[in-house]
């Protein structure tokens, strides 16, 4: 029995399959983009372990076919696998050991890439600090301790977990979050609103005086959802007590000010704002300079002069990002992605890439294999040559 | 020689399953932090409870539209005010900030004619806490001169002041909004309306 199930997975007729696959999911992959748009197509069937059909929703769904990931790990699985039950060690081999070795850290590269790298902006304008980068295509909950004068504890709810959770506790909350509406895409609208119907979901805060329409999630390329959510807040009784919830908030990007309520004798500030990940240091942006060809709309070159403070590590300095030319700090890469404002924003884009350096090694190592194979057998052969002719 | 292979076979698909297995992206739990205030987010608005960015009228489009698409307008932002992060109901936003107070000013747009000025006026006295006029006619003061033709009222409350003026152009209504604590929303008044008269397209 485990020896059909190795043979299956060394076997070369998986490797074709799942190539098979891959191409067939690539071109499906592609034609959902016309519809889905970029992201929702590359989390459905690319960056998932299947592809699920109906694709949303909490209730009854069937796999359909293997996402991206399945794929990718096993044909991962596979050349790892058929590697060590076949390998034999010989010069004559070296170059072939090489190759798949290098085939193996461009998969898992790859997969590694997709699992663990994590991109961001960071929005400035002149003379703008910051000290933390945002997600602009995930949103969350951040429920914000601000009763410490110095501190604030920030508890950040991720949209993954609003969207498949009906009630969230967490040990740094004396509440629990009861989700009552969520919705991916929204529009809000004032209540009394010409044409509006409906009633506002929320009885506390601005969202008393808010209609929720629902709206088809974003596609295009630009977009984004709008995700508004409705939650009420109910504290932990002590035992023997009866809980008492204190209302039903509102929470959307659209409504930017933070909303206050009290808890447990502290304070504390809801709002639902891009995912932001902050770092030990600060950037400020000094000047941003867009360039064009004279007489011309055409973008020349974009530029942003900024300042890297890092405390812990005694940094200060100064530092110019433009096309091409990204900035390299513990571990991100910061590239000049866009502006706005009158050319007085400027946008940056912050990518985390733990496994960045894999498809360079990958490249170089499949390169000195196929050269190392090839001269192998160049060797032999002018060497029988030169026997023969002798 | 063949069964070492099948072991070795057999410990790898173990190994790369465990590993593939534990890979699970940490951006998807609830995360807990401690983070020094920061001075956008120490300062609450006037009042927590004022729906700063839905004050203006919703309408058909309430996020902005793409850069590209954006349309051309061009002012002159008084030094002393700093640039604050835009909500997708914002096409803009600044703070003003002395002796600890902070004064918040948006600026939105709509596609359309944004409502009726009575309705905008009565909602902006709700929000800081004031019943609705029957006529707000007598509250609306123009302001000329220049291309544009700016509407603008001056709302005081007990602890909250709000000024706004609106204007609409090329089928777009354009909301410009401070609000504050009285004492701060007074001294930034004249700079308000420098800001008002400094919009052009």
């Amino acid at each position: 029995m485990l020896r059909k199930l190795i043979d299956l997975i060394t076997s070369l007729k998986l490797t074709i399959i799942c190539l098979a696959a891959a191409m067939v999911l690539i071109f499906a992959g592609t034609i959902a983009q016309v519809h889905l748009g970029i992201w929702e197509a590359q989390h459905r069937y690319f960056q998932s372990l299947f592809v699920w059909w109906p694709p949303e929703g909490r209730g009854f769904r069937i796999p359909v076919f293997p996402g991206g990931h399945l794929i990718g790990a096993v044909l991962l699985i596979n050349l790892i696998a058929a590697h060590a039950k076949r390998f034999q060690w010989a010069w004559r081999k070296f170059g072939i050991h090489l190759t798949h070795a290098g085939l193996i850290i461009m998969l898992a590269g790859g997969l590694f890439t997709d699992l663990f790298a994590v991109e961001s902006h960071m929005r400035l304008s002149w003379g703008d600090t910051k000290n933390y980068s945002e997600d602009p295509r995930r949103m969350e909950l951040a429920v914000i301790d601000t009763t410490d004068a110095e501190l604030d504890q920030v508890t950040a709810i991720p949209e993954a977990v609003l969207r498949q959770s009906r009630t969230i506790e967490h040990k740094s909350l004396p509440f629990r979050i009861v989700m009552r509406n969520y919705y991916q895409n929204s529009r809000l609208h004032m209540v009394n609103e010409d044409g509006v119907n409906g009633r506002p979901i929320a009885n506390q805060g601005p969202g008393t005086q808010v209609v929720v329409e629902p709206a088809p999630r974003a596609t295009g390329v630009n977009d984004r959802d709008l995700v508004t959510a409705a939650i009420e807040i109910i504290p932990k009784p002590p035992e023997g007590t009866v809980e008492r919830s204190l209302g039903t908030w509102l929470v959307s990007d659209a409504l930017g000010a933070p909303q206050t309520f009290a808890s447990a004798g502290r304070t504390w500030q809801l709002v639902m704002r891009p995912a932001r990940y902050y770092k030990p240091y600060s950037v400020t942006l000094q000047k941003f300079t867009h360039e064009k060809y004279v007489g011309t709309e055409i973008p020349k070159n974009f530029a942003s002069q900024i300042t890297l403070i890092d405390p812990e590590r005694a940094v200060n300095r100064n530092v110019l990002i433009y096309m091409n030319h990204p900035l390299r700090y513990r571990g991100e890469t910061y590239y000049q992605a866009g502006f706005e404002r009158d050319d007085k924003t400027s946008i940056l884009q912050v990518v985390r890439n733990p496994s960045f350096i894999a498809p360079y090694v990958a490249c170089i190592v499949v390169a000195a294999g196929l050269l190392v194979q090839f001269g192998y057998h160049l060797v032999g052969f002018s060497r029988r040559r030169r026997t023969v002719t002798a | 020689m063949r069964d070492w292979g099948m072991k070795g076979a057999a410990v790898a698909v173990v190994i790369v399953a465990a590993i593939l297995s534990a890979c699970d992206r940490n951006d998807q739990q609830i995360k807990v932090y401690r983070i020094a205030k920061a001075p956008l987010e120490s300062t609450p608005p006037p009042d927590a409870n004022m729906p700063t960015n839905v004050s203006s009228p919703a309408a058909d489009a309430p996020v902005p539209p793409p850069s590209s698409e954006k349309p051309q307008i061009k002012w002159d932002v008084p030094p002393t005010w700093s640039s604050a992060p835009a909500s997708a109901m914002r096409y803009a936003s600044f703070a003003s900030e002395k002796n600890g107070e902070k004064a918040d000013i948006s600026v939105v747009t709509f596609a359309g004619d944004g409502g009726s000025d009575a309705d905008n006026v009565n909602r902006w006295r709700q929000q800081i806490g004031l019943g609705p006029v029957d006529s707000v006619d007598a509250i609306i003061v123009p302001l000329p001169p220049g291309d544009l033709h700016f509407s603008t009222v001056d709302i005081a409350g007990t602890t909250a002041r709000l000024l706004a003026g609106w204007t609409r152009h090329e089928g777009r209504t354009w909301f410009f909004k401070m609000t504050g604590p009285p004492a701060i929303v007074e001294q930034e008044k004249p700079k308000f309306r420098a800001f008002l008269e400094s919009v052009r397209f």
